[in-house]
């Protein structure tokens, strides 16, 4: 360090008041919990995993829509595929599917925090 | 703890503990500074004192143990705050809120300290940072010039020049306090 020892610099220095902490550290290093600056390979594991049982979910999701039987859907997704699935079927398909994919899109965001 | 010490335990240990004393250590003297940098807004700078510490945080793997930390941490701070002012337009606080942070010093020490940074607006932002940095922070001129990524000859020149005007403003503050009296 520099040595600036004049009256110009001692009046700087004692003007300067000490700032009291306030809560200023304990927000910052909540901030710092919530977003730690690696991932560590426990975490990335289970990444991994919940992005292949996201995969997974969406294609049974997709193999339910492209197999609807709803006139209404059809129209809109897939108009020349018929299987004979009843609308019940249909809706629990795309719901197992969805309900999957959205619980382990979550499951990861929990488990990456 | 020293400062060495606390950075080793956040580096090996993930010791957040230790990366929080640190923050105490330094976080006083680094609100101060952005406080003075931004014109005396204090959410402003509190504001960007934690993004400078949360970057700190991320990048402490980056920290060279020959360096100094203060000197590392300035220049994340100037960087954060020179980011800042390209996308927005800082305005300075009013005189007035100046003495909030005041209440722990006499008024004769308030007083001083509010014709200091009366003082220090009147110099342009490098002369501010650099009579900052190097008189009240106690950098070298050389750290000063690593920290605002400015040639060692500028910076001295912006502290000359600043001290000079300072030194100017002050004695004109202090004769007009006299002849009120």
């Amino acid at each position: 360090m520099a040595t600036h020892n004049d009256s110009l610099t001692t009046q700087l220095q004692q003007a300067e008041p000490h700032i009291a902490d306030g809560g200023f550290t304990d927000q910052l290093m909540q901030q710092i919990a919530g977003q730690p600056h690696v991932i560590r390979p426990k975490q990335q594991r289970a990444m991994w995993l919940a992005v292949a049982i996201t995969l997974l979910g969406s294609s049974v999701a997709a193999f339910g829509l492209s197999h609807a039987s709803v006139p209404d859907l059809q129209l809109l997704l897939v108009p020349s595929w018929r299987t004979g699935f009843t609308p019940a079927e249909l809706m629990a398909m795309l719901a197992a599917g969805w309900c999957s994919a959205l619980f382990m899109g979550g499951l990861a965001l929990v488990k990456l925090r | 703890m020293e400062t060495a010490a606390l950075i080793k335990r956040v580096l090996q240990f993930g010791d957040q503990h230790a990366f929080a004393q640190l923050v105490q250590q330094h976080q006083s003297a680094l609100r101060y500074s952005l406080r003075q940098w931004v014109g005396w807004d204090t959410s402003l700078a509190d504001d960007l004192a934690q993004e400078v510490f949360l970057k700190a945080y991320r990048k402490l793997h980056q920290f060279q143990a020959q360096a100094k930390f203060s000197t590392w941490l300035y220049r994340i701070a100037y960087t954060t705050w020179l980011n800042y002012i390209d996308k927005q337009r800082v305005q300075e606080a009013p005189l007035d809120e100046l003495t909030e942070a005041r209440c722990d010093k006499s008024i004769q020490q308030a007083g001083a300290a509010i014709d200091i940074e009366r003082a220090l607006r009147q110099l342009t932002v490098p002369q501010r940072v650099a009579i900052h940095l190097c008189l009240q922070r106690g950098f070298s001129h050389g750290d000063a010039a690593d920290i605002m990524n400015l040639p060692l000859g500028t910076v001295k020149t912006h502290v000359n020049r600043g001290r000079e005007q300072l030194t100017h403003l002050m004695r004109d503050y202090q004769e007009a306090a006299n002849g009120n009296a």
